[in-house]
């Protein structure tokens, strides 16, 4: 007869397990908060397990009625959401409405939440995207046509694409077991970036970043990049000669803003001339999301110097290889950012919203109530930004003659 | 062999907490229940330093959620539950990464030697990962099979045709070992 409690206690004894102490744990959930500060803060926001789906839209940019006074009201979400803890995970425009993301953890996998709104004032739930109950939807797009989410599920990394946001058709992207973090439309071309793997040990792990590409969102390939691999992307841009991604080669561990080019979309290089930092900036840099205006790049991010103080930067290029640096006014902190027809620039981050008239100094519009905001995007007659701690949505009319 | 829930009713490693305790403070409830947790992970999971990470994860989540689960009839099952799922959240992850792996993984080294060490270590590794996981919450932390298929997620019947394949499996490494 085996005495099973015994020969568990002995295999126990035998393992000697290291004990675990409070402090460590507690030194683990500070670690986890500080990294979700970091995160909200804009300079973390290229990490592995929360890309935040970047919106990037080229815009037009005038030079008359610049959007330097809107008024910001919250949005009423009461009864849409069912948790308080859920966060929106991104947003778009599509097909005259607004389009938000929301995503749950729950105990043994997750739960998505799609609203639509036509005022961006009166919301309303459309039914979830069909899949298993581990898929995770990071971003949300449109390219006019389709609604277009990434993510993953079960089965490794996905697209899903609808064009009623009501039916959605799963797809693949060949050699991506992991998670499909971001995803765009560029001059016409689809784009999207993640993980081909997991995490084997907790110091070891099979995967690499890559970019996948498709013209008709049907059939994808994965893009090449010569010089070096693709790093954590963040952002993809036009460029008079076809398209850059920008993003940290190095995962975080270094982190610095680098920049890959490509005529088609396919063949990608590692770009010699890349977004210079502050000989301060010791501890790295990074990028939170790219701006196209249609005459110039403008790529918004941080550095922090040796004392972990993070500074707010902004980097221009007007054919996306040769870049130059210049420190931001007005420490935004900044998410997202949308160029704003009729002029000047909207940002979100961790402290509210922001309106600049050249990207480079920033006043605060709002501060949103202290609802870190991660998500903007831009209708007809509105502006909609989303929060991503705690879920929250604000909105405000685009002043007449600064809308299309 | 199964045990109406002695590891909830007290037992020489300090724990305290009676079926329905409720304890008002988190550190309370990780000092009682960490030495038994990362015990029955250790052995379930074959890994030293990927238990510990997941006992910590779960404990984290745990106190993430403490204003409920504090009030919960079973935190401690709770603690499990989420516990098994991290571990089988890992082992899929690790199964879908392991098919393309080159080297041997470093688990398998560090598994190789505690089993040199111990005969209890080579008897339990014999075994799936589910039938682990079935006969450490039921003969090791005393849950019925009932209570064992709530905890995770599979039926009672399930956890007793685990446990009886745990018993024979190793039944038949003990019958064949010279030692």
């Amino acid at each position: 007869v085996i005495d099973e409690r015994e020969l568990i206690e002995r295999a126990v004894r035998a393992w000697t397990p290291a004990e675990v102490s409070f402090e460590a744990l507690r030194t683990r959930r500070e670690r986890k908060h500080r990294r979700a500060r970091i995160r909200s803060a804009a300079l973390a926001i290229v990490i592995a397990t929360a890309s935040v789906g970047l919106l990037v839209r080229a815009m037009r940019t005038g030079d008359d009625q610049p959007a330097s006074h809107l008024t910001w009201t919250q949005v009423d979400l009461n009864g849409l959401l069912p948790r308080h803890h859920e966060r929106f995970w991104s947003a778009t425009s599509w097909d005259g409405e607004y389009v938000v993301l929301a995503q749950q953890n729950v105990n043994d996998g997750s739960a998505m939440h799609l609203l639509a709104s036509r005022d961006a004032v009166h919301w309303r739930e459309l039914p979830p995207i069909e899949t298993d109950h581990r898929a995770f939807a990071f971003s949300v797009t449109s390219d006019g046509d389709r609604l277009i989410a990434c993510g993953f599920d079960a089965k490794g990394g996905a697209i899903w694409l609808s064009r009623d946001a009501t039916s959605w058709q799963r797809i693949g992207l060949a050699g991506a077991d992991g998670k499909v973090f971001g995803v765009s439309v560029t001059q016409g071309r689809l784009f999207a970036w993640g993980q081909t793997g997991y995490l084997v040990a907790p110091d070891r792990t099979n995967s690499e970043m890559a970019l996948w590409t498709s013209v008709d969102g049907q059939t994808w390939m994965r893009a090449v990049s010569t010089g070096r691999p693709f790093g954590e992307i963040t952002t993809l841009l036009p460029t008079p000669e076809g398209y850059v991604a920008v993003g940290d080669p190095n995962g975080g561990a270094h982190p610095a803003p680098r920049t890959w080019t490509s005529s088609d979309g396919v063949h990608w290089a590692w770009d010699p001339g890349q977004p210079p930092l502050p000989e301060e900036a010791v501890l790295g840099g990074q990028v939170a999301v790219g701006v196209a205006t249609g005459r110039e790049l403008l790529v918004f991010g941080g550095w922090a110097d040796a004392n972990h103080v993070t500074h707010a930067a902004i980097w221009r290029s007007a054919d996306g290889t040769h870049w130059t640096y210049s420190p931001v006014e007005g420490s935004p902190s900044l998410i997202d950012v949308q160029a704003v027809e009729g002029g000047g620039f909207v940002g979100v981050g961790a402290t509210g919203v922001w309106y600049s008239a050249d990207g480079v100094a920033w006043t605060q519009q709002t501060d949103a109530n202290g609802c870190v905001l991660g998500y903007l995007t831009q209708g007809s007659n509105s502006l909609v930004a989303v929060g991503i701690q705690p879920a929250c949505a604000w909105t405000t009319m685009i002043p007449e003659g600064a809308t299309r | 062999m199964e045990r109406q829930l002695p590891a909830l009713q007290g037992d020489e490693n300090g724990r305290d907490l009676p079926p329905g305790a409720v304890v008002d403070s988190f550190e309370d409830f990780f000092i009682a229940e960490m030495a038994r947790f990362l015990g029955a992970m250790t052995v379930i999971v074959q890994n030293r330093s990927e238990a510990e990470e997941i006992v910590q994860d779960a404990f984290l989540k745990v106190w993430e959620r403490w204003g409920s689960v504090r009030g919960m009839e079973e935190p401690v099952g709770y603690l499990y539950r989420v516990g098994m799922n991290l571990y089988r959240s890992r082992l899929r992850r690790a199964g879908v990464a392991l098919r393309h792996a080159v080297h041997p993984s470093r688990t398998r080294d560090e598994l190789a030697g505690v089993e040199a060490r111990d005969e209890a270590v080579r008897l339990l590794a014999v075994l799936t990962p589910r039938e682990r996981e079935a006969i450490v919450v039921t003969g090791y932390l005393g849950y019925s099979s009932d209570e064992a298929g709530r905890l995770l997620g599979i039926k009672g019947d399930t956890v007793r045709v685990l446990v009886g394949r745990a018993r024979s499996a190793i039944r038949d490494v003990q019958g064949g070992d010279p030692e």
